[in-house]
C-alpha cells in the first residue's frame, strides 16, 4: 500500500483534532469531602486570587467619590437623587 | 455529598452526572471552598433515572465544593442515601457567545470587569464604597439599602442621574454569583446601555444580552428575576418576566430583538 504524503497529512490533522476533543473534556476523580473537614477551612485570602478576581478598589473614609460620566445631562438631576427601585 | 473539584480560577462548565431510581428532588450546590458566602449555583430539578446538570462558570474558584443531595433527606455521605447517586463529574470548556457583546464600548468593557470582581468578592467585601479601575463606576455597599429610613425590597438600585449603584448587603450575601452578575448588570444597561433610561424591560434585555454572551448559566437568571418579581407580583413584572423567558429560550438561536415596538 502506497501511502502518500497527503494522507499523512490527513491523519496528522485527525490525530490533532481527537487530542483537542480528548484534552477539553476532563473527567474529575470523585473525591467526597466530609462536613467535618470543611471546619478546617484555611483561611481567604483575597491577595492570592488572579488579577480578574481581585476585590475591587474601596475609596478610603473621607475620600471623594468620582463623579461617573453621565451619558446624558438630565436638568432634574439638580436635587433630590432619582433611583430606579423596580428591579 | 460534598465533592471537591479543583478549578484553578478557569472558566468551565461542570456536567454532574447523577442518578435516581424513583422521582426526586435533587438539589445541586457549587460553592468556593476558601471563600464564604461564595456559591457559583444553587438549584434543584426533579430526577427521575440518569440525569446532567450543566454548571456553567464563567469564573469559578481555586477549589470547589459541589453538593450533591436529595431534598427530602439533606445533604448526606456517600452510601449513606440510597435515593440518589452521582456517576460523574466532568470538566468541559464553558460556551461564550462574546460577539453579542460590544466590547468596542469601554464603558461595557470597564464595567463587566468591575461587576465580575465586585460580584466574586461580594460575600466577604465590608461595607463601602467601590470605584472600577478607571473610577467611572462607583457601588456603594450598603447594609441595607433604605428610604426615608425604611427597608426596601430591592436589592440593587441605581441613580438615574449620577450613576451610583447602591447594593443591599443583606441581600447580596445569599445571592450566588451569576444572580449578582444579572443585578449589576441591569442597574448598568439602565443608565448606560438603554436608549430609554426609565425602560425596565429594556433593561433586562440588555442585561441579559451581556449576561448570557458571557457565559452564565440561564437558571439563575430565571431565578433572580422570579424572585425579585415573586416580591413585587404586578402586571408590568409579570410581563417582564415573560419578555425574559421568551428572549432566554431563543438566545440560542440568535433571534434576540430588544428594542420594543
Amino acid at each position: 500500500m502506497n501511502i502518500s504524503k497527503e494522507h499523512l497529512i490527513y491523519a496528522g490533522v485527525g490525530l490533532f483534532v481527537l487530542l483537542v476533543f480528548y484534552s477539553s473534556t476532563k473527567e474529575v476523580e470523585l473525591k467526597e469531602v466530609g462536613e467535618s473537614d470543611l471546619q478546617e477551612q484555611k483561611e481567604f485570602d483575597s491577595k492570592n486570587l488572579p488579577s480578574n478576581l481581585k476585590p475591587p478598589y474601596k475609596l478610603a473614609t473621607g475620600e471623594q467619590i468620582p463623579r461617573p460620566i453621565k451619558r446624558n445631562f438630565n436638568i432634574f438631576s439638580i436635587g433630590k437623587p432619582r433611583f430606579d427601585n423596580d428591579f | 455529598m460534598i465533592f471537591s473539584v479543583p478549578t484553578r480560577h478557569e472558566e468551565l462548565t461542570l456536567l454532574i452526572k447523577v442518578r435516581t431510581y424513583e422521582p426526586q428532588k435533587i438539589r445541586i450546590k457549587v460553592i468556593d471552598a476558601e471563600q464564604p458566602n461564595t456559591a457559583f449555583t444553587d438549584r434543584y430539578r426533579i430526577v427521575e433515572g440518569e440525569s446532567i446538570f450543566f454548571v456553567r462558570m464563567p469564573v469559578s474558584p481555586n477549589e470547589a465544593l459541589v453538593y450533591v443531595f436529595n431534598e427530602a433527606y439533606g445533604n448526606m455521605q456517600v452510601g449513606e442515601d440510597p435515593s440518589v447517586e452521582v456517576i460523574s463529574i466532568t470538566k468541559e470548556p464553558l460556551e461564550k457567545k462574546l460577539d453579542v457583546i460590544d466590547f468596542t464600548n469601554p464603558q461595557v468593557r470597564s464595567f463587566v470587569n468591575f461587576a465580575t470582581r465586585f460580584s466574586f468578592n461580594a460575600g466577604t467585601l465590608p461595607s463601602g464604597t467601590y470605584t472600577s479601575d478607571d473610577r467611572q463606576f462607583v457601588i456603594k455597599y450598603l447594609p441595607t439599602i433604605t428610604d426615608g429610613g425604611m427597608e426596601q425590597t430591592t436589592p440593587a438600585r441605581i441613580d438615574i442621574d449620577s450613576g451610583v449603584i447602591e447594593v443591599s448587603k443583606k441581600q447580596f450575601r445569599d445571592f450566588t454569583i451569576p444572580n449578582r452578575m444579572a443585578i449589576l448588570l441591569h442597574e448598568f444597561s439602565h443608565v448606560f446601555v438603554n436608549d430609554n433610561i426609565d425602560d425596565e424591560v429594556e433593561a433586562d434585555l440588555n442585561a441579559l444580552l451581556i449576561y448570557l454572551g458571557l457565559g452564565y448559566p440561564r437558571i439563575e437568571a430565571f431565578e433572580v428575576f422570579a424572585k425579585t418579581f415573586m416580591a413585587a407580583p404586578t402586571e408590568q413584572n409579570k410581563m417582564r418576566y415573560q419578555k425574559i423567558v421568551n428572549f432566554i429560550d431563543n438566545f440560542e438561536n440568535y433571534n434576540t430583538f430588544i428594542n420594543e415596538q
